[in-house]
């Protein structure tokens, strides 16, 4: 449930920002409120580990669909991004528990997984085609 | 030169944060091979992308001094709807933010420093989203907030347009105030 919210939120995110073009922070940001507002009014809806996750995963995911164009064109990655960023959030250390912008601080870090996966995939191909002109 | 110091800082900083961000699960999880070797994974390819990462020079510094008013106002908005008004970090931060993407609406404008606003205060809601194990102090707040728009600004250079990048920020302020009130206070 941790992982599809964190690529669900993401790839959200991500559509709210480019195609309904409301804008990094406002798609983020709104969609966050909206969840946290859901948990609030209902937060026995899941359970309360869920309740009390699934709003922090949702913003942390969000985070990632802040992503520009020009950073990450997939919408695929993105969410492969959001699936990054639930493990990292699930296995996250104790020492910085609490610490503002740790959230952010994992979304970056699979955002930069998903940049390099897109380079190396590209170098691949590019690889392929001078071999084949080869 | 000052923009080029800036920016290298800022980046190397960013290196250290995810490494230690890493590095601390590591750390704690090192009985568990499969994540061990997921993290050595992320590890690598993180690392890959630093340095795939475009770096523009765009002139600026004094004059985007005001960011840090921004920064601190969205840090303090948000510690005050999380703790005092305990509506919670997701809410306080995703309410803060919300407000502060609709400011250039308002005012219609065009110029850079009305369209700034929103990222710079969104940057300073993650501070407030600071839980109670590492502070209830508003001085802590402020000062992470100050030292998170000197951040803001060291790091426009670099990593623009991706994804937690503000969070990132956030982190490093938040970090260097805890180490620096465990040093001196």
């Amino acid at each position: 449930m941790i992982i599809a919210t964190g690529a669900g939120a993401a790839m959200v995110t991500y559509m709210a920002n480019h195609a309904l073009n409301l804008g990094a922070v406002r798609a983020s940001a709104l969609l966050s409120l909206l969840t946290g507002l859901f948990f609030y009014i209902f937060p026995d809806l899941f359970g309360s580990y869920l309740s009390k996750h699934i709003p922090l995963v949702f913003m942390g995911a969000g985070f990632i669909g802040m992503v520009s164009k020009k950073v990450i064109d997939s919408n695929l990655l993105v969410g492969f991004s959001g699936i990054v960023f639930s493990v990292i959030y699930l296995n996250s250390s104790r020492f910085f528990a609490g610490f503002g912008g740790a959230l952010g601080t994992a979304a970056c870090i699979s955002v930069l997984v998903s940049v390099s996966l897109a380079f190396l995939q590209e170098k691949r191909k590019e690889k392929k085609s001078r071999k084949c002109g080869d | 030169m000052i923009i080029k110091i800036a920016r290298r800082a800022a980046f190397f900083l960013f290196i250290l944060l995810h490494l230690s961000f890493l590095g601390a699960i590591f750390y704690e999880r090192m009985d568990t091979l499969l994540l061990i070797g997921i993290l050595v994974l992320i590890a690598g390819l993180v690392s890959i992308a630093y340095f795939k990462a475009p770096r523009e020079e765009e002139a600026h510094f004094f004059e985007d001094l005001y960011h840090i008013i921004f920064v601190t106002a969205g840090c303090a908005a948000t510690f005050y709807l999380n703790r005092k008004l305990e509506l919670g970090p997701v809410i306080a931060a995703g309410l803060t933010g919300s407000i502060a993407s609709f400011i250039p609406n308002g005012f219609r404008a065009k110029n850079n420093f009305i369209l700034e606003i929103p990222a710079a205060v969104y940057c300073g809601a993650f501070i407030g989203m600071t839980g109670p194990q590492v502070t209830t102090d508003w001085n802590f707040i402020l000062l992470a907030g100050f030292i998170t728009g000197v951040l803001y600004i060291a790091s426009k250079n670099i990593f623009r347009g991706y994804g937690g990048k503000l969070g990132s920020v956030a982190f490093g302020g938040v970090a260097i105030t805890s180490i620096f009130l465990f040093l001196f206070a």
